[in-house]
């Protein structure tokens, strides 16, 4: 082939500049640590890490719901605990008022405002709050679950006096909260008050009641006995069973929660790397390439320096 | 019979000859890197021989030989090459267009990067993600408000850059056909010019390789092919409809698209639409008319279809004020998508009744249309129908610049091929020029020799003796 020296100038810069493209690209994937920058390098790789990082966001997202809702059901466990403790106290005070050798004024002014202490306390634990949301509230975020009020129909203390008795209101609604820990997974978020406390709650009333009218056994007669110290301690044993019954449900939830979010982690760590293998540069292949690219571009400046320069036949003739 | 003066002339048409061919070589060297230059050589032939005649008549001697003179100056060309070169090389400028609009709009819309429309969307659901969890939180509502219209602003943001892409190879279009035309009245005026000194029986070798550059850069510019005729005149033809024929050219122009205003169509002068089978202007065309109309209208399909999936939802649920029939977003494509101005924190609906703060079936429901397949007939997520129309775009895009490369490389095997029969080389032109200088140092001698014998015959002879 007859060579000309244009031929010859012109392949040595197109040699250098597809060499120097090829430098600069290793260059760009080192110092990104990318392996591509726009998705056309790679459209393959490019469109599986886009899902990847989708998906890890939603992890995330879940992650997030799954440790709140941790939270959420550790305080709801720690309120079942320190109910379960007031009804151990209940319990204890309705036997010690059981106690035949007690008089009617004692079980009245000592043992009753004891019950009445207990019955506020548990009221503020049935009223406790996380972030500012009262968690036994159902929807009613924002409301307290339970309130006491006066009742309409007073009673006779054990002196014949009439005092008004209180009665416990459920001021929440039935709401059952869902929280998503999963696209196909969701857990209840709450235990509802009406369901788990309130029984409770009208309990300790009653037996404060009972206390305070010096009502100890059943005399058989429905309308002027209604509720008795005693029955109240049967009343107190099933409420105490069902505290337990959703105690337990919540923590068999708390322990899906937990093992929900450690699945999650795993996940998202899988998630990364298979991320970083789509599109993180492995930086010894990378550094190993781009010196290799730069030798050859050195050698093809060396070449292209003579093919441009070369002497040519005017040199030699006079 | 030869005679002195008969000598004389032939050294001095030898003189003459090799200044000619020493004047050729400086041609070559002056124009050894002129774009389209093609190297001439003269071409040596021997003057028409004389007949010897009167007293020598039959002597045995044959004709007599008169000297030299150049019959033409050789223009190195191969048409052959010419057309595959056009050819290739229109295919290119095909690619090569598509390819750099293409890069260009991709790097502009960044979808790989932190700034991409996925990542925004992803943002938007877990927003609603977030809320459905504490639904009460007016922080995490605020946060959802400035997720979504940053998510609007990428939507509106893509569709002024595409269009304006658009516009912009709308007026690229323009500058092509100004840019062709003017290439048509070149090779016409050529046309004229050429079959002038033709016609005369010379070679208008230059003037052939002005046409040649003219008659390359059009069919890089439109696939336009050409055939020469008998008179070196050549037509031009593009998709069938002649440009210049002749000494005519015929005149393209751009009119404004009846139906889509923002772009122009070409038409020839006889009111045909111009169909361009390759070259630069099918390529400009080819991504404004086809991929950019398929990326805007994919936005489009995305953001209508976030739009109705969003609001079904939303206007249905009840905000922490209770506000419902609300929309989430207005507008109706992804140039006009905006969070409804209306809708303030307190207004985000998340439950599904009134009243329940702490219901957050509806935030369930948004954040979980992320994994609803609602596009495509039921067949993609939103996520996917965005992530499928990046990734044409990426194999169209790469396709494009792989193309171009490879057709680039063709073009520069051909035209080394070309430039291999038709490029300057130094090394010959120093050769020619001490061929033609040595030849007309001899004629030169030669021509002192005639002197010496003139002398010889007009001062000394006659003088015997003296």
């Amino acid at each position: 082939m007859r060579i000309t020296n244009r031929m010859m100038t012109e392949s040595a810069i197109q040699n250098m500049a597809e060499n120097l493209e090829k430098v600069s690209k290793l260059q760009e994937k080192i110092s990104s640590t990318k392996q591509f920058q726009v998705a056309s390098e790679d459209p393959t790789n490019a469109s599986a890490s886009l899902s990847l990082r989708s998906h890890l966001q939603t992890l995330n997202s879940y992650t997030d719901a799954a440790e709140m809702t941790q939270n959420w059901m550790s305080a709801t466990d720690n309120a079942f605990d320190q109910l379960e403790q007031i009804a151990v106290r209940a319990n204890n005070l309705i036997l010690r008022g059981l106690n035949d050798s007690l008089s009617g004024s004692e079980r009245a002014l000592s043992i009753a405002p004891e019950m009445q202490d207990l019955m506020d306390e548990a009221v503020e634990i049935g009223n406790t709050s996380v972030n500012g949301q009262y968690i036994f509230s159902g929807y009613q975020l924002n409301q307290k679950a339970f309130s006491l009020s006066d009742s309409a129909t007073s009673l006779t203390d054990y002196q014949g006096n009439t005092f008004t008795p209180k009665v416990v209101n459920y001021l929440g609604d039935t709401g059952s909260m869902q929280r998503n820990l999963g696209p196909d997974q969701s857990v209840t978020l709450n235990v509802r008050g009406d369901q788990a406390i309130l029984g409770f709650l009208q309990n300790l009333i009653q037996a404060s009641n009972a206390l305070k009218q010096n009502n100890i056994n059943d005399t058989g007669d429905p309308v002027t006995d209604p509720i008795n110290l005693k029955s109240t301690l049967t009343g107190l044993k099933s409420s105490l069973e069902t505290l337990d019954q959703y105690r337990t449900s919540n923590g068999a939830r708390m322990r899906q929660v937990d093992s929900a979010a450690n699945f999650l982690e795993t996940v998202k760590l899988e998630t990364k790397s298979l991320l970083s293998e789509k599109e993180d540069t492995n930086m010894a292949e990378g550094i190993a390439l781009l010196a290799n690219q730069q030798t050859t571009y050195q050698a093809v400046l060396e070449v292209s320096q003579r093919a441009i320069s070369a002497l040519s036949l005017f040199d030699y003739l006079r | 019979m030869p005679s002195i003066s008969s000598g004389i002339s032939i050294a001095l048409q030898a003189v003459l000859t090799h200044s000619q061919v020493l004047e050729i070589t400086e041609h070559n060297i002056a124009n050894a890197s002129t774009p389209g230059y093609r190297r001439q050589s003269a071409i040596l032939t021997a003057e028409t021989p004389s007949s010897i005649n009167g007293a020598d008549y039959r002597t045995g001697a044959g004709q007599r030989g008169s000297g030299v003179t150049i019959e033409r100056i050789q223009r190195f060309n191969l048409s052959f090459f010419d057309g595959r070169y056009r050819a290739v090389s229109s295919e290119a400028g095909n690619w090569e267009a598509q390819s750099s609009i293409l890069s260009h709009l991709e790097s502009v819309l960044a979808e790989n990067s932190d700034d991409g429309l996925l990542p925004k969307l992803d943002q938007f659901w877990s927003g609603w993600q977030s809320l459905s969890t504490d639904p009460t939180n007016t922080s995490l509502r605020t946060i959802l408000l400035d997720d979504a219209s940053s998510l609007a602003t990428a939507f509106n943001r893509r569709a002024t850059q595409i269009m304006e892409l658009r516009s912009d190879q709308n007026q690229v279009v323009g500058s092509q056909v100004e840019e062709l035309n003017a290439l048509a009245s070149e090779i016409a005026n050529l046309n004229e010019n050429i079959s002038r000194v033709i016609s005369v029986g010379e070679q208008p070798n230059d003037l052939l390789d002005k046409r040649d550059v003219a008659l390359d850069r059009l069919a890089k510019l439109t696939g336009a092919v050409s055939t020469e005729q008998k008179n070196g005149e050549v037509m031009v033809s593009i998709g069938g409809h002649v440009l210049v024929v002749g000494h005519d050219a015929f005149k393209l122009e751009t009119r404004t698209n009846p139906t889509d205003t923002s772009v122009a169509d070409i038409y020839w002068s006889d009111n045909q639409k111009l169909t361009p089978t390759s070259g630069e202007i099918k390529g400009t065309l080819e991504v404004r008319d086809r991929v950019l109309v398929d990326q805007l209208n994919g936005l489009n399909t995305m953001s209508a279809g976030l739009i109705a999936q969003v609001n079904a939802i939303h206007s249905g649920g009840y905000g922490l004020n209770n506000a419902t029939g609300l929309n989430f977003f207005n507008g109706t494509d992804a140039a006009s998508i905006t969070v409804n101005p209306l809708l303030d924190a307190a207004s985000i609906a998340t439950s599904s009744a009134a009243n329940q703060v702490g219901n957050n079936t509806i935030a369930l429901q948004i954040g979980g249309l992320k994994t609803v397949k609602g596009m495509k007939g039921g067949t993609a997520t939103l996520n996917e129908f965005y992530n499928s129309q990046i990734t044409d775009l990426a194999v169209t895009t790469k396709r494009s610049s792989d193309n171009s490369y490879q057709h680039g490389l063709i073009v520069n095997a051909l035209g080394n091929q070309r430039e291999s029969v038709s490029g300057v080389s130094l090394d010959e032109e120093a050769a020619n020029m001490a061929k033609a200088q040595k030849a007309y140092q001899a004629a030169a001698r030669v021509l002192t020799a005639y002197d010496d014998l003139l002398d010889l015959v007009i001062n000394r002879m006659g003088r015997v003796g003296l």
